[in-house]
């Protein structure tokens, strides 16, 4: 008992210990992928795209929804998964049996990063991801059989069904199989295709042509970004699984290739820079030593961390894959591949110490290691959304009309369907003109959010048009605001109206 | 073996159970949170002077943009009712007594600019320099220069905006069409002189402002031509189609690029207002 003990303490300390010290973050896409998931069962919410997220994570919360509030279900995937990959990844660093210290060691070190943290308290796909990554990993350092190899294949398809790059990181897991089993990955092959193809039949179905991906209208109209600015382009495609009229029109293109003018040398540097940025500075002598001894003994192991670190910097050089705001969200694997270097490089750095009789020394190295690099976990998450937005879902649910639609950016959505009221999107400001002047298509409430900014105040202004807007509710504290409009034309003098403000 | 794999599972159990509790209470609002709308009590303090514009820059914002508030209230909240990007992007030369960011606020909304100007010289020393007509041209100036130049500029990649996000070149737009006769002025100047697709098109969203400037589809079309540019083309039927009288019609084309699925989409939306 004290061994099976033993196995599950650092991975469950790596997750409960977070769990504790960090709130829920919930991501706006993970939330419209539960609606998704739910549309699987039976009824799901109007509007949405079945085929727009990968089916994973929509199909895992879908199972869990079973048994808890969807909202719960979106945000139980990314701990369990990350449990997962801290087992995982202990696999693929105790080469040399030094369990005592090993697990321990990866507690610190996946502590230190703010990345793999925020990855395991925020409901996203991307946790999913690095799990299966990592467990191909694991399997293609192993020998080779055949039930291995079909594990691998499915594994690999099971990636390609998470994220919309999986075909890059599962041809690394079969590229990886290829080079080192080179026997029986014809297994592994076949069932990477009983795994996708069916999937790509669906989407390519769906999508009317030929395709790898359910967001290629995306790359298709990525050279729109050249003409229009980003938020209008947005705003005319749409973002998340709401489809767009403009977004149909991109369906119909052929297949394009002119993807914005980008410097290859400049997107790849950049994704380098964010990746050395994303790790805590102390551990870089560790990543050299742990480059250098892979380098040395397990070639191979090295071989397959190089390939996360260049898929995931190979994102950059598309727009979609470069995020400003949370720049380390795609590059995810290649930062599970420098820790696992930096782990590689402390636990080597230990067994010399106690080699030399220095055991006192090597548990203090271990303790100095954690808590340094655990010592800012009481902070929270940079992805946490400010109490105020939780304030303003409560407001919402306690005082709205059940059947209410509520308008907002899709990164404030979490607040509106935390409330369980509708969520609408906000069309194009030329579609708006025409769309919320028809009252059927006006939402009644508009949310505006400092993730937002002001520009949803004009133009079109909200006064214009004889249209009516009253302010109904604001919530704010240290880290953000809320603002709540009444867009309903019969609110004048309701529940809702604020007196005209006149200042002696 | 047996004793190993209950242990497994009841430490997968603690774990899903810890996980579970964590998600759930993450999930879940109370219906507790009226008592924590402060709208009253801060538009109270924020006009009574108890709290600084700039901690509630929505409230500000909307209070100077409301035609609908008193005169005096939107004077108080002038300076931080303009997008703090925006504001710390233009640098404004002004007086000690003068305050730059409400005198960049009051460019920015020139209705509210005359409103002030008709009760000249009674104005606070703050934005006193709008009763002096050429100070006050050579300062809206500066501005607009400022605005152009940001229209200008290469955007950086920010798959962040398609979750919302700041745009500072749409920002420029936006103000621009605020700034009424001034702001069409510049858009036009912008047009005849853009240096890529995209500042062409952002000039003429700044002409057409979202249906909220009237503007002459031969003028506009007489423009887009000059400019010589896909995107300035495809963004001005975009405007004409959310304008009461515009005709920019040609034939619907079948979709080749992503600029003629924008062309073919805007048609669509001529059609059907």
């Amino acid at each position: 008992m004290m061994r099976v003990v033993s196995l599950w303490a650092p991975a469950m300390v790596f997750v409960i210990g977070l769990l504790i010290t960090q709130g829920p973050v919930l991501n706006p896409d993970a939330l419209e992928m539960g609606l998704v998931g739910q549309g699987f069962w039976g009824d799901g919410p109007e509007g949405l795209d079945p085929h727009y997220y990968p089916p994973v994570f929509p199909f895992l919360s879908a199972v869990f929804s079973v048994f808890l509030p969807g909202h719960a279900a979106v945000l139980l995937l990314s701990p369990l998964a990350m449990g997962g990959l801290f087992m995982c990844l202990w696999a693929v660093v105790d080469s040399q049996k030094s369990a005592v210290w090993s697990g321990w060691v990866l507690v610190g070190v996946m502590w230190s990063s703010p990345a793999l943290r925020d990855a395991t308290v925020g409901a996203d796909p991307r946790a999913i991801q690095l799990v299966f990554l990592y467990a191909g990993m694991v399997l293609v350092l192993l020998p080779s059989s055949r039930l291995k190899s079909l594990i691998l294949g499915g594994i690999a398809g099971l990636l390609v069904l998470t994220r919309p790059e999986g075909f890059l990181f599962a041809g690394l897991l079969l590229g990886g199989a290829l080079l080192h089993w080179r026997k029986k990955v014809g297994w592994a092959f076949g069932s990477f295709a009983c795994v996708v193809v069916p999937y790509l039949l669906l989407v390519s179905r769906a999508v009317g042509s030929v395709s790898l991906n359910s967001r290629s209208w995306e790359i298709k109209g990525a050279a729109l970004l050249d003409f229009l600015p980003v938020r209008s382009l947005v705003h005319l495609w749409g973002a998340g699984a709401q489809s767009t009229p403009f977004r149909d029109f991109l369906h119909e293109l052929g297949p394009q290739n002119a993807l914005p003018k980008g410097d290859f040398f400049g997107s790849i540097g950049a994704a380098f820079v964010e990746l050395g940025g994303g790790v805590f500075p102390v551990l870089w002598p560790a990543i050299a030593g742990g480059f250098w001894l892979l380098l040395k003994r397990r070639r191979f192991l090295l071989l397959l961390l190089a390939g996360a670190v260049v898929g995931s910097a190979a994102l950059y050089l598309v727009p979609m894959g470069r995020d400003l705001a949370l720049p380390l969200n795609n590059l995810l694997p290649g930062v599970v591949a420098l820790h696992v270097l930096a782990c590689v490089g402390i636990l080597e750095g230990i067994l010399l110490l106690n080699r030399r009789g220095l055991n006192r020394g090597a548990w203090g190295a271990v303790v100095v290691l954690i808590l340094l690099c655990g010592w800012d976990l009481h902070e929270e998450s940079n992805q946490a959304s400010p109490s105020s937005y939780r304030e303003a879902s409560s407001w919402m649910k306690s005082e709205l009309p059940e059947d209410v639609r509520v308008a907002s950016s899709l990164g404030s959505s979490p607040i509106v369907r935390l409330a369980d009221r509708t969520w609408v999107r906000i069309p194009s400001r030329w579609e708006r003109v025409a769309d919320w002047r028809t009252e059927s298509k006006r939402p009644e409430f508009l949310v505006l959010t400092s993730t937002d900014g002001l520009w949803m105040l004009g133009p079109p202004q909200l006064f214009s048009h004889g249209e009516s807007a009253e302010l109904s509710a604001f919530f704010r504290d240290e880290k953000g605001w809320v603002l709540v409009i009444d867009l309903r034309k019969s609110s004048r003098g309701g529940q809702f109206h604020q007196a005209p403000l006149v200042v002696e | 073996m047996a004793s190993a794999l209950r242990g497994h599972l009841l430490m997968g159990l603690l774990t899903l159970f810890a996980v579970v509790f964590w998600a759930h209470r993450g999930a879940v609002v109370s219906e507790a949170g009226a008592s924590k709308n402060q709208l009253t009590a801060d538009i109270e303090a924020l006009v009574g002077g108890g709290l600084h514009p700039d901690e509630v820059p929505a409230l500000a914002a909307w209070v100077a943009q409301d035609p609908r508030v008193d005169l005096s209230a939107r004077l108080k909240v002038l300076g931080a009712s303009v997008d703090a990007k925006l504001r710390h992007r233009i640098r404004l030369p002004a007086l000690a007594e003068e305050d730059p960011h409400a005198l960049l606020a009051l460019v920015l909304y020139a209705d509210l600019a005359r409103e002030l100007q008709a009760v000249c010289p009674d104005l606070p020393p703050e934005i006193h320099l709008i009763c002096d007509s050429a100070e006050w041209d050579t300062f809206q100036h500066t501005v607009g220069k400022a605005l152009l130049t940001m229209m200008s500029e290469s955007p950086e990649f920010a798959a962040a905006a398609r979750v919302g996000g700041n745009d500072l070149a749409l920002q420029a737009v936006d103000a621009l069409c605020g700034m009424g006769e001034r702001g069409a002025q510049l858009a036009r100047h912008q047009l005849a002189n853009a240096s890529s697709e995209r500042s062409a098109a952002l000039a003429v969203m700044a002409l057409g402002c979202a249906g909220e400037r009237e503007i002459d589809p031969e003028e506009l079309r007489a423009l887009v031509e000059q400019a010589h540019s896909p995107a300035a083309s495809v963004v001005a039927r975009l405007e004409c189609a959310v304008q009461e009288s515009c005709d920019f019609e040609e034939p619907v084309v079948e979709s080749l690029t992503p600029l003629d699925a924008l062309k073919a989409f805007s048609n669509r939306l001529q059609e059907h207002p």
